[in-house]
């Protein structure tokens, strides 16, 4: 790959820290705490911990082939057959998901903010923003992104810290009242979203240049754990606040700010918030659109591997609108399939990669 | 305009004033020279043909020696020259021969021509020319030009006169304490304060000739050892484009070497005071002055410069901070104030505080056009007065201005057309704009309003979040000379931070070079 | 149903005049790769604007997963009261 750009390994960690966290504490905390009730940070600490084995796997990987993306070691260590069949569901998956995290943005907007507006309007808008932010290179999304969850995240603790007052802590107890399923459950669910989603790097990792490669895991890791002290804050303020009826209402954040009220000036301020997460979530949309531009354009071997953005963000589009013909039946299937499909689509390949490497490593070091 | 030794840097021979000149339009090939010729009558004649029709251009013919039997002539523009240097040579040629060779010797113009040739001239400026094309270039420049019959070669000496204002205070960047001397017009007074600040050896001039009509002396200037040598490098790739460009202002060199001509925002400084082009200069930055311009351009510029001043400096840390934190607020409000007022009346009313939007509501009853109308006719009255201020005569000045609040103001308002909220947010808006330093980094926050206004009219909050956006992607991936635009922030150098929000304590900005961001890979520019 | 061809069609259209001067540049296998998708692009936008449900890819993986994820679904909920 000549001309390639390279970034440092703080602002790839950032990235991962965008990726993972930006529209995840929108959308995670009311089914979980539909699922898991009170106990929706003990699913999030079990998912979690699986996210960071995943993330073991992957640093794992690209410490053995550096500077290679997932597409050119896979074809190194399994061949081109077995990878053009294992990409099948990768980058299905990779649409998919990009796909999905527009259509929880359409959805957010039309079912709170602005319902009169079509969904076409966010989606196109939201993939437009990130087709030219993913045009413009990673280096220019690192520099980007790290302003942009700065000012995030500063709203995100404001709301936290002025809904102290109305803060009940004994909605946390008591622990585990049905047993281990709901738990289970739950981790279940946020382990299909997002913490399998951690695979997306696989592609991105080769960008950190080269000098920083040591630092590079202890960052990512410090990275996944912020992301998760992170959502289990918000679910735990959730939980504070509104109980275990949190799970009814979807959108706690958002539902959390409309309750707020301080200085009798600050009142209703859910629309920052929501601002605050569209934001979130089009980070999120980027990384994903330039890691699958990436990934097809490599498995077709082609030599720019920016020209295919925008029809691919098209299709996205489309597929935005034709895959969320129902607010419920989406839910539904995020509830139930996605952990599946991303376990066949993302996890599996990672994994059989990690294995051949590894066994073949031992066979280098024997022979 | 002034050549050769006597500024400080350029070089200062003839040859080098000779070989600039290969490629100009006088009528000569490039390389040849055309000599003088040793007649007197036929350099006369085309002298005369040369600048036919000019009625500034003097020819004065005189005579010298015993019996005054050899001739002479002096031409010059009457317009450039100063008037008592006129007679200065020629008066002093007369005198001289006779005192010098002694009385009765015959004195011929080979004698003549080894005096000054062997002795040179004790007059300040004074050179031999050899070539037809530099006497007409000298001549142009403000010299004066003396041919002898018999001699191949030319007198020429500087005698320039013109005009030029003195030094003052600046007009667009005036500060409470600090220096207040401005930069003129005359490329030697300029750098002259320049030079008067930066007592090193290591501040390089280089002087390079613009083409066309004017041949406009342009001039760059850099401490080396503090410039980062592949900005310089990418600088002076950049320059020579200027050189058969007729460049009559340093905006003409700017847009000739800047990274991004279709931004909005300007991606080099100007300043008019040369304490400001010290310190920049001390960072590490290229000064670029021209002859005939008050304004000295910095390359690169970054963001975050647009919005410092030179006052930050000297005045207290705390107070500084505190300042350079209002402006950042300006430019926020300047930026997108008409456009929250848009968002939040038109979409999401309940984000503003009760009181306040009853207010608004009553405010606004009666007004006929929607929020985003009323916002884009106010804004765009206030544009063009803003606009005709600046072009106002001042007789007229005050009249107009009267009128133009009372127009804008009340009447307005009285009228029905617009609501009092309106007019003062835009007053708030045009006021905040003025507080950013730099002109031309006001006039982009000023242009962008108006496409944030319309998306926020369109989309509300939705919409003016993406154009923001927008426009910050548009900062990131922006280069001035090859430098990241949004350095320090982003990419992050948390080092240089110390002088980006708050201005930190000297001490602790004065570990030179002070903003070592300068010293990064530098990007070429596409295309 | 027209308004979505409008927008499409504008859509449709932004995207080829950004990237048709672009892609004169290149060669044939990433034109070849931007027509296909183009193509998808298209199924996709037919399938949008006429309401039919024309095959799509996550309805295979729907249908093969759905069983399932029933399953273990309905395994996790089953301890809940």
């Amino acid at each position: 790959m000549t001309n390639r750009e390279s970034i440092t390994a703080g602002q790839m960690s950032l990235l991962f820290f965008t990726f993972m966290t930006g529209s995840s504490i929108i959308n995670i905390p009311a089914p979980l705490i539909a699922f898991a009730k009170n106990d929706a940070w003990l699913s999030l600490i079990i998912s979690g911990t699986i996210g960071g084995l995943l993330l073991s796997c992957v640093l794992y990987l690209n410490k053995q082939y550096p500077g290679l993306t997932f597409v050119e070691y896979s074809r190194k260590a399994v061949g081109t057959w077995i990878t053009y069949l294992l990409s099948i569901p990768f980058v299905s998956f990779l649409f998919h998901m990009c796909a999905g995290i527009v259509i929880d943005v359409d959805l957010f907007m039309t079912s709170s903010l602005m319902d009169e507006t079509p969904m076409y309007i966010f989606s196109f808008i939201v993939l437009l923003a990130a087709a030219i932010t993913a045009q413009a290179g990673i280096e220019a999304m690192a520099r980007m992104f790290i302003i942009i969850i700065t000012v995030m995240l500063c709203f995100v603790v404001i709301i936290f810290l002025l809904a102290l007052p109305d803060y009940h802590p004994d909605q946390l107890l008591p622990i585990m009242p049905q047993g281990i399923k709901p738990v289970l459950h739950g981790a279940y669910f946020s382990y299909g979203f997002p913490y399998a989603e951690v695979i997306v790097f696989v592609m991105l990792l080769s960008f950190v240049r080269k000098t920083n490669s040591k630092e590079l895991n202890k960052s990512m890791y410090m990275a996944l754990v912020m992301n998760g002290v992170i959502l289990i804050i918000s679910v735990v303020c959730t939980i504070m606040m509104f109980g275990p009826m949190a799970g009814e209402r979807k959108y706690s954040l958002y539902q959390f700010a409309r309750i707020i009220q301080a200085v009798d000036i600050i009142e209703r301020i859910e629309s920052i918030i929501a601002m605050a997460l569209i934001a979130g979530s089009y980070m999120k949309a980027t990384i994903t659109l330039y890691a699958l531009t990436l990934a097809m354009s490599q498995l077709l071997r082609l030599r720019d591997n920016r020209i295919l953005m925008f029809p691919i963000a098209l299709i996205i589009v489309l597929l935005t609108l034709l895959l969320s013909e129902g607010m419920t039946k989406w839910e539904e299937t995020v509830a139930t399939i996605h952990p599946l499909y991303v376990s066949i689509s993302y996890v599996f390949p990672v994994l059989l990669l990690t294995l051949v490497t590894w066994i073949k490593s031992k066979g280098k070091q024997s022979s | 305009m002034e050549q050769g030794g006597s500024l400080g840097g350029t070089s200062g021979k003839n040859s080098s004033a000779s070989t600039t000149l290969h490629n100009q339009k006088t009528g000569n090939n490039g390389g040849e020279k055309k000599p003088i010729s040793k007649i007197l009558e036929v350099n006369r004649q085309q002298i005369m043909d040369n600048f036919k029709d000019c009625y500034d251009f003097v020819f004065l013919p005189w005579r010298y020696g015993p019996e005054l039997g050899n001739e002479a002539f002096s031409v010059y523009f009457d317009t450039l020259i100063e008037d008592n240097k006129i007679n200065y040579m020629k008066s002093s040629l007369q005198d001289l021969v006779s005192h010098e060779i002694g009385q009765g010797t015959e004195v011929t113009p080979e004698i003549f021509m080894r005096f000054f040739e062997k002795h040179g001239v004790s007059s300040q400026t004074a050179m031999l020319i050899d070539d037809f094309d530099t006497a007409v270039v000298n001549l142009l420049n403000g010299n004066l030009v003396i041919f002898i019959d018999g001699w191949d070669k030319v007198l020429s000496f500087q005698a320039i006169g013109v005009q030029t204002r003195q030094i003052t205070e600046p007009v667009n960047e005036a500060v409470v304490y600090g220096p207040r001397e401005s930069s003129v017009e005359n490329l030697k007074k300029n750098i002259g304060l320049i030079r008067i600040r930066i007592k090193s050896p290591r501040f390089k001039l280089e002087s390079l000739l613009g083409g066309g009509e004017s041949q406009t002396e342009v001039v760059y200037g850099y401490i080396d050892g503090c410039v980062n040598p592949e900005t310089l490098a990418e600088f002076k790739r950049r320059i020579g484009t200027v050189k058969d460009k007729e460049i009559l202002e340093v905006a003409y060199v700017e847009e000739l070497i800047e990274d991004s001509t279709y931004s909005p925002f300007p991606q080099f400084r100007y300043t008019e005071r040369p304490d400001v082009v010290a310190a920049a200069l001390i960072d590490g930055k290229i000064v670029v002055l021209c002859q005939g311009s008050g304004m000295m351009m910095l390359c690169p510029g970054l963001f975050i410069e647009l919005l410092q001043s030179s006052e930050d400096y000297y005045q207290r840390s705390i107070i500084a901070s505190l300042t350079r934190i209002l402006r950042l607020m300006a430019v926020i409000i300047a930026l997108t104030l008409p456009s929250i007022y848009i968002a939040l009346t038109t979409y999401h009313p309940e984000l503003i505080p009760s009181v306040l939007l009853l207010a608004i509501v009553d405010a606004r009853e009666g007004i006929p056009f929607p929020a985003f109308f009323e916002a884009l006719i106010m804004e765009f009255f206030f544009e063009l007065l803003r606009e005709a201020g600046v072009r106002l005569p001042r007789p007229v000045g005050s009249a107009v201005s009267i009128v133009g609040a009372l127009v804008i103001g009340e009447a307005a308002i009285a009228a029905g057309i617009a609501s009092p909220i309106m007019v003062v947010l835009v007053a708030l808006t045009g006021i905040a704009s003025f507080t950013v330093p730099q002109y031309n980094a006001a006039i982009a926050f000023r242009l962008l309003r108006f496409p944030l206004m319309v998306i926020a009219a369109l989309l509300g909050g939705f919409g003016l979040l993406f154009g923001l956006l927008f426009i910050l992607l548009h900062l990131v991936t922006l280069r001035s000379l090859g430098q990241p635009y949004l350095a320090p922030v982003a990419p992050l150098r948390p080092r240089q931070l110390l002088d980006v929000l708050i201005r930190a304590p000297i001490k602790h900005l004065l570990r030179s070079p002070r903003n070592r961001h300068m010293h990064m890979p530098v990007t070429r520019k596409k295309g | 149903m027209l308004e979505k061809i409008f927008v499409l069609f504008v859509m449709f259209v932004l995207i080829l005049a950004y990237d048709v001067p672009r892609l004169k540049l290149k060669q044939k296998r990433e034109r070849l790769a931007y027509g296909g998708l183009m193509l998808i692009a298209l199924y996709f936008s037919v399938d949008y604007v006429s309401n039919i449900d024309m095959p799509k890819l996550h309805m295979v993986v729907t249908l093969l997963l759905s069983d399932t994820a029933e399953q273990i679904f309905g395994y996790l909920k089953a301890g809940v009261s």
